[in-house]
């Protein structure tokens, strides 16, 4: 039937906000005017690891016009709420990461942090995941294990023994950045009865679920705006919840609304990135390419606390076999707790990481079998009625 | 300070400070908020506008340079109901997502559109080189802007502005200068000899942001008029200090005479920088990673720098002497670079590659100036950047080839030698076979030039 029969089918539309944007309209949360705002600032911890003994105050400074806030001054629980509540808000004691938050402050013009002197005992930090492994610090529970999925298929001794060809190597991948174009930042009004925030973010509702927790406010009573979002790709899932309680802590204490505005380099310094992986592969084949068994051993480095990664560590075992027919099969997967900022959602959510390592084992197992790669994956790929090793 | 502006048509007065951005002078003391910041340093394009009839990133233009100017922003353009030809285009072409470098991407586009009526799709995606989206919809921005010139959009040009010296005030009179000659910036220049000297602003405009550069005294010396010159002088070329890459790049005379050199400043950064940086800038900074001042060397380029006193001139690899380190006394200005022309029978070529097409520090840069003489090269100069605290001449490549028969052994012994003359710091290996295959491929390209010849 010719599209022209209907109204809106086989034809485009233009988006809503579209003339808002081309004529540089839209308001972006920098671009928010919010009269009589105050400005805030994050005082971080320049060490990895290591104990807040205290915060001093200059006592030389003018300290009348402006808020300060710690950890003993939040109302709720201390924690961001999320999939747990182990994003600490505001450093107690332990420092699990450089640019942890120690202390916020709000300021009519320019939020000073140097009037505020952290004494710090630093500590050996866990930076890498063979670190965490080996607990050269407690980072997160006893052994720093966040998450630990496995999934078992068949008889993996017999699979391997089966096997004509075996093909190991250990894969990893770095940190990323996402670079939406526009920085994080937040804003947040006190109301007589709970608290206003907007933002750049991409699922309100974790910030109003955060705000309830932290804040100790009734759900009722707190409103979440999502102003236009100059981007995120996933960065903007969990750091905003962070910054919302921050901005509406010191709104509430203040009196005054509060604005919290990154720059690039404050933006990549302390928001959440794209995990660092390591995956050990092993993969038994036949002469003829087909796949016998794969037993996977995979890291995900999900940085201090738990932010998103258990769920972008279940995205990586479930893609860690690619779209192949594996008959035996023992994969395990870890995220691991470090002392650098939490990692987070980024496009592909776990999925690169794995997919990365699998693809290159069939390129490799491609060079040693003397096939094409093309074919040796043609070979494999799940057909109508076949299963992954999870069913 | 107070200066005075030309901002989408209508005279503005704004007071402001000398060394404030015009960023936050447009978003803040105009509210034009349609002027994004996305990195603050060049490299995302989201600030983009025209400023006297150029592209520029208002991140990285200090205020005092913008007194006199005509400044368009996209709230120039149009209004909801009517709509600029091009906005319309980024609408109907799906070309807007995130929306956050949506302005910067338009205005980059009309600024091309205003100086090329029918640009190919090439010559749109070159334009657009400093502006990303990382949404990644340049597909799609592309066609709108091929759609909107197929649609007969043809822009006026942007005005070019005047210079008009900013009204300093209190204090700032002892320490921000604007002067209108080079002999009023000698005056107090030998006054004030550790004044910081703004040029094309754009690694200094990112060093005050982060807070390493607090200026307290500084002078604009953008616009005078005799560092703004490329004339030919005899057998030499002189380009004043403050001569910018698509100044260079627009010069007839550079492109005839001074390939090497036309090739540096197009493989510089992206449009918006090169509309600011200069090539005393590039000099000044004395980088290992600049990329002209590898092309001057190979071109055996002098500088000249002037003094209430007196000048000096000396040899390009002299002036940059070490480190963030050129060779000025105080009191000193580098006024021009001298080149001289070369012969019919030079070839000349500059390779640069990077990380990225565009807005890319070089990973190798390297230039290669030859003459030949019945297929004897008589004459050799040959540099590398990004190999060494400051770029390098490479005295060995240039013995190996001088007095030789430019033919296969010659050239396998050239590879060779520049091979082991490199001593990279970082992934040595990667840059010592590249750069010895860019000299072979410069040396062949040679021998079919000179048989057709």
């Amino acid at each position: 039937m010719p599209s022209t029969q209907f109204k809106y089918v086989g034809k485009p539309l233009p988006r809503l906000d579209a003339v808002d944007k081309v004529t540089g309209k839209a308001v972006y949360i920098a671009d928010l005017d919010i009269p009589g705002a105050w400005v805030a600032g994050v005082l971080r911890s320049p060490v990895p690891a290591g104990r807040l003994k205290g915060i001093a105050r200059d006592p030389g400074f003018d300290w009348s016009r402006v808020t300060v806030a710690t950890a003993a001054d939040i109302p709720g629980v201390n924690a961001v709420h999320m999939i747990r509540d182990d994003w600490i808000a505001l450093v107690d004691e332990k420092i699990t990461y450089n640019s942890q938050a120690l202390a916020l402050v709000a300021a009519p013009d320019e939020a000073t942090l140097a009037a505020l002197k952290p004494d710090i005992e630093a500590v050996e930090p866990a930076l890498t995941i063979e670190d965490s492994l080996a607990v050269k610090s407690q980072v997160w529970g006893d052994d720093n294990v966040m998450d630990d999925f496995r999934v078992n298929l068949g008889d993996i001794e017999k699979g391997f023994a089966e096997a004509d060809v075996i093909v190991e190597y250990t894969y990893r991948t770095p940190l990323q950045e996402h670079i939406y174009l526009e920085n994080c930042g937040m804003a947040a009004w006190p109301t007589p009865d709970g608290v206003e925030v907007a933002g750049s973010l991409q699922c309100p509702h974790y910030v109003h679920n955060a705000l309830v927790m932290a804040l100790d406010i009734p759900t009722e009573n707190i409103t979440v705006k999502q102003t236009v979002t100059g981007g995120a790709f996933g960065g903007k899932e969990d750091y905003p919840s962070v910054m919302a309680v921050w901005t509406g802590l010191l709104a509430k204490l203040s009196g005054h609304p509060v604005k919290l505005l990154y720059d690039r380099a404050e933006d990549m310094l302390v928001t959440p990135k794209r995990h660092p992986s390591k995956v050990i592969h092993k993969l038994g084949f036949k002469k003829d390419g087909t796949i016998t068994a794969a037993e996977v051993d995979l890291y995900l480095d999900g940085g201090a606390c738990t932010s998103m990664s258990k769920v972008v560590l279940a995205r990586a075992i479930l893609h860690c076999t690619g779209a192949y027919k594996v008959p035996n099969a023992k994969l395990r997967a870890r995220a691991m707790a470090t002392n650098t900022p939490p990692n987070g959602a980024f496009r592909g959510f776990g999925a690169p990481q794995a997919i990365y390592a699998i693809e290159r084992q069939m390129d490799f197992a491609a060079r040693e079998l003397g096939m094409d790669p093309y074919a040796i994956r043609i070979k494999n790929v799940l057909r109508r009625g076949d299963a992954f090793p999870f069913g | 300070m107070k200066i005075e502006m030309t901002v989408n048509g209508e005279k503005r007065t704004v007071r402001t400070t000398p060394l404030a951005r015009l960023l936050d002078v447009i978003r803040d003391d105009m509210n034009l908020k349609g002027c994004k910041e996305g990195c603050g340093e060049g490299e995302c394009g989201a600030c983009s506008i025209i400023l006297n009839g150029r592209l520029v990133n208002a991140c990285m233009v200090a205020a005092i340079q913008a007194s006199g100017a005509e400044i368009e922003t996209i709230e120039g353009l149009g209004e909801e109901n009517r709509l600029d030809p091009l906005q319309q285009a980024f609408i109907d072409e799906g070309a807007v997502h995130c929306g956050f470098c949506t302005p910067g991407m338009i205005m980059a586009a009309r600024c091309l559109l205003e100086d090329n009526a029918a640009p190919s799709r090439l010559e749109i995606k070159t334009a657009l080189s400093g502006n990303l989206c990382r949404c990644t919809g340049y597909d799609r921005i592309v066609s709108a802007v091929s759609k909107a010139v197929s649609d007969g959009y043809r822009p006026a040009k942007s005005g070019g502005g005047r210079k008009v010296a900013p009204e300093f005030e209190g204090e700032e009179k002892e320490n921000f200068f604007a002067p209108a000659s080079l002999a009023e910036a000698l005056d107090i220049l030998a006054e004030k000899p550790d004044i910081l000297l703004l040029s094309g602003n754009t690694d200094i405009g990112p060093e005050m942001k982060e807070g390493k550069l607090k200026p307290v005294a500084a002078m604009d010396i953008f616009t005078i008029p005799e560092l703004k010159q490329i004339r030919r002088d005899g057998d030499v070329i002189r380009i004043g200090a403050c001569v910018t890459n698509t100044d260079v790049m627009e010069s007839a005379l550079v492109r005839e005479c001074l390939p090497a050199l036309y090739q540096a400043s197009c493989s510089c950064a992206a449009p918006a920088i090169r509309n600011r940086a200069t090539i005393g800038g590039n000099c000044c900074t004395a980088s290992g990673a600049a990329d002209l001042p590898g092309a001057l060397f190979a071109l055996g380029a002098k500088a000249r720098v002037v003094s209430k006193n007196g000048e000096r001139v000396m040899e390009a690899p002299e002036f940059i002497k070490a480190y963030r380190k050129p060779d000025l006394q105080p009191g000193e200005i580098l006024a021009e670079l001298i080149i001289p022309v070369p012969p019919k029978s030079a070839y000349q070529r500059f390779f640069k590659r990077g990380s990225r097409a565009a807005l890319t520090l070089s990973r190798v840069s390297l230039a290669v100036y030859v003459e030949l003489e019945d297929g004897i090269v008589t004459v050799c100069r040959a540099a590398a950047g990004s190999m060494s605290p400051t770029p390098i001449r490479l005295p060995k490549l240039e013995a190996s080839l001088v007095g030789k028969k430019l033919d296969k052994i010659c050239i396998e012994c050239a590879v060779d030698t520049v091979y082991n003359e490199l001593s990279p710091r970082k992934s040595a290996q990667y840059r010592k076979n590249l750069s010895s295959n860019l000299v072979r491929r410069f040396l062949e390209s040679l021998i079919k030039e000179n048989e057709k010849n």
